[in-house]
């Protein structure tokens, strides 16, 4: 049935090419925005599990690796803020030699010591001393390494102190061990702009379930292309003894095919995507390079699913008819497709679009806010395939970030 | 030819070389009812199309069935090769009940063991013609290549050569209606069922068309019911019957 589906679809005429080449197109957009944002769930992810260190308390439990018991580190942190950007400050002091290290750096900085990420080294390189630098008393002794960035552009420093001093100030804690993932994260909700991590995570797996619907639409809008006559075709070969079951392997090879061609063209448009992508800032924080991949399972899932869901999409356009050797009589009359079905598309599109022009460098904490406005603005999907676009609805039930 | 395909076992069978080596079959040689159909009553919505309509096929006979427009001829047809289930009443072929069985075995009995010719040929425009009248080969497995050369051999006896690789849309009425007989016998069937074969023809075309139905289905033994309402495609049969209202009213005795 295989054979015979693929010559009866690829050599059905112009209009079953179009139907077949519209479907196939409808499936690569929304595979393309799919990987996308899954690639933007495992970047977001990845964002937070480097930053997650940053989320330090005193319930953090000490790592385990450590041969002897860890010295207490004291520990304090707050969020400056720099014209309109964020920097996420740890002020610190050993306690002895077993002290546990925060990530990316080589030792603890002591009293007059810092380190300083990458971007804020340059920011105040670039900035008069009496507006940044003097923030950071003494020389910075090196730079904290990437593994501890939730973003390259991320302005962070860990500023060393004298542990008798630094007991007495207020807010600041002693800490045992240093949080190293959100899995046992005690306090994950605050600082670095990662506290919106989790939810725009799940807002973009929301989303990334949302981009199927469109697949879906489209794929429907296509399929009543030349229907009548695959459908006249169809009682033909019911007619010579075609059982309901070939009929239905047919159309679900036409079906695959088109999903299989999309999957392919998908992943080109996919690696397209991501060039843009990388550059928008959910969480006011930039991808480093890597950030947007997709899992093995993220990929089983598209080039598994999406062809299922197309064969499923097509199964149930198949009953609809009722296809006997005499001919089609269809169980209800079908409205003809219009353009509102596209709409879905669009707006996925354009969601994407407005990430891609509004995702300027903010304070990370304002940033972070915003995005998780923008997100909200997640289309809702009604029965009937119209959208209603939903300002800020997420936002009111969202943490403070 | 392979004469030993799904649905076909051991059976002198073939189009060119068949034709050549025919046997001419009678009612009196074969004998035995190949179908029947036992007080069918069929209605569509209000209207009644059989009204408890009986009627016996003979194996190896030619039997055309008449009657005016609306009488249920038709629909008789359907009954009888499985395409219509009837609303009361039995439809019987060979020694099992056609009217309850599942949609796969009936599919399955079209396939294998039917033939049909109907009106407008109900050619698969998307297929050339060879691949329309292996079409029931490759539906019940058989490799495509050797389905297209089965196909192949009944292009040259239905004066069809030269035609193979053109598109349906391609050919006239009588070459499209002289595909689907190909693909009516292509699977050598035991019951051939044609509706108004000739009805879409000229009359030059309708009495080929109906010759070569008539030798084909004589040399490879198939028993042939043709519904029609012209008197010169009945007279190619070996008994007519006549339907009005739902009822088959008379049954005549062989013409030739």
């Amino acid at each position: 049935m295989i054979s015979l589906g693929l010559r009866l679809s690829l050599h059905s005429g112009r209009e079953a090419f179009v139907r077949v080449a519209l479907t196939a197109a409808a499936v690569a957009l929304g595979v393309g925005l799919l990987l996308s944002a899954l690639a933007g769930v495992n970047g977001l992810h990845a964002q937070a599990e480097r930053g997650a260190w940053l989320n330090t308390s005193s319930q953090t439990v000490p790592s385990t690796s450590v041969g002897s018991p860890a010295d207490p580190l004291w520990w304090l942190y707050t969020i400056d803020q720099y014209g309109d950007q964020a920097i996420d400050r740890v002020d610190v002091a050993a306690t002895g030699p077993n002290t546990p290290v925060p990530p990316g750096m080589q030792h603890v900085p002591g009293p007059g010591e810092f380190y300083a990420s990458p971007a804020l080294t340059k920011l105040i390189a670039s900035t008069p001393a009496n507006e940044l630098g003097d923030r950071f008393p003494g020389r910075q002794v090196g730079t904290i390494g990437p593994d501890a960035l939730p973003s390259p552009n991320s302005l962070v420093t860990v500023v060393g102190h004298d542990p008798r001093q630094f007991s007495k100030v207020r807010g600041a804690q002693e800490v045992r061990g240093i949080q190293r993932g959100l899995s046992d994260c005690y306090s994950c909700q605050s600082n670095s702009g990662n506290g919106s991590g989790p939810i725009l995570k799940w807002i973009l797996a929301g989303c990334a379930i949302v981009l199927i619907v469109p697949v879906l639409i489209l794929i429907a809008t296509a399929s009543p292309l030349s229907a009548a006559r695959r459908e006249e075709r169809f009682a033909s070969m019911r007619l010579v003894g075609a059982t309901p079951r070939q009929i239905s392997a047919i159309a679900s090879v036409e079906a695959s095919e088109a999903a299989l061609a999309g999957i392919a063209v998908g992943f080109g448009l996919f690696f397209v995507l991501r060039i843009l992508l990388a550059h928008v800032q959910f969480t006011g924080a930039m991808f480093a390079s890597g950030d947007l991949s997709l899992t093995w399972a993220d990929v089983v899932l598209v080039v598994i699913g999406i062809p299922l869901t197309a064969v499923a999409s097509a199964r149930v356009g198949l009953r609809r008819v009722r296809i006997s050797p005499l001919g089609v009589t269809r169980h209800s009359p079908s409205a003809p497709p219009s353009v509102v079905r596209v709409v879905p598309l669009v707006a996925g599109i354009g969601l994407l679009a407005y990430f891609a022009m509004a995702g300027k460098p903010q304070g990370q904490r304002q940033s972070a806010d915003g995005a998780r406005r923008r997100l909200s603005a997640t289309p809702h999907w009604l029965d009937d395939g119209w959208t209603v676009v939903d300002e800020g609805g997420v936002a009111h039930h969202g943490g403070t970030g | 030819m392979d004469r030993h395909h799904r649905g076909a076992p051991d059976r002198a069978r073939g189009c060119g070389a068949a034709m050549s080596m025919a046997r001419t079959s009678s009612v009196a040689e074969k004998g035995g009812a190949i179908s029947e159909a036992r007080n069918l009553v069929v209605s569509f919505g209000e209207t009644p199309a059989l009204r408890g309509a009986n009627l016996v096929v003979q194996r190896g006979e030619m039997l055309a069935v008449m009657g005016p427009s609306g009488s249920g001829k038709s629909t008789l047809l359907y009954c009888l090769a499985g395409i219509v289930t009837p609303d009361a009443g039995e439809v019987h072929f060979e020694s099992q009940r056609l009217d309850t069985l599942r949609e796969k075995a009936r599919s399955e009995l079209r396939r294998d063991r039917f033939g049909f010719v109907f009106q407008f040929g109900q050619l698969v425009p998307e297929l050339t013609a060879e691949e329309n009248v292996a079409l029931p080969l490759l539906l019940g497995g058989t490799h495509r290549a050797q389905a297209l050369g089965m196909a192949r051999e009944w292009f040259e006896p239905l004066g069809l050569e030269g035609l193979e690789q053109h598109c349906t849309g391609e050919l006239s009425g009588g070459q499209s209606q002289r595909v689907a007989l190909a693909r009516a016998l292509v699977t050598h069937p035991d019951l051939l069922f044609a509706d108004e074969p000739t009805g879409s023809l000229d009359s030059l075309n309708g009495e080929l068309v109906m010759e070569l139905l008539v030798r084909a289905a004589r040399e490879q033994g198939t028993t042939v019911v043709v519904v029609t309402h012209e008197a010169r495609v009945a007279a190619y049969a070996d008994r007519q019957v006549m339907v009005r209202d739902g009822l088959v009213t008379s049954s005549d005795p062989a013409i030739r």
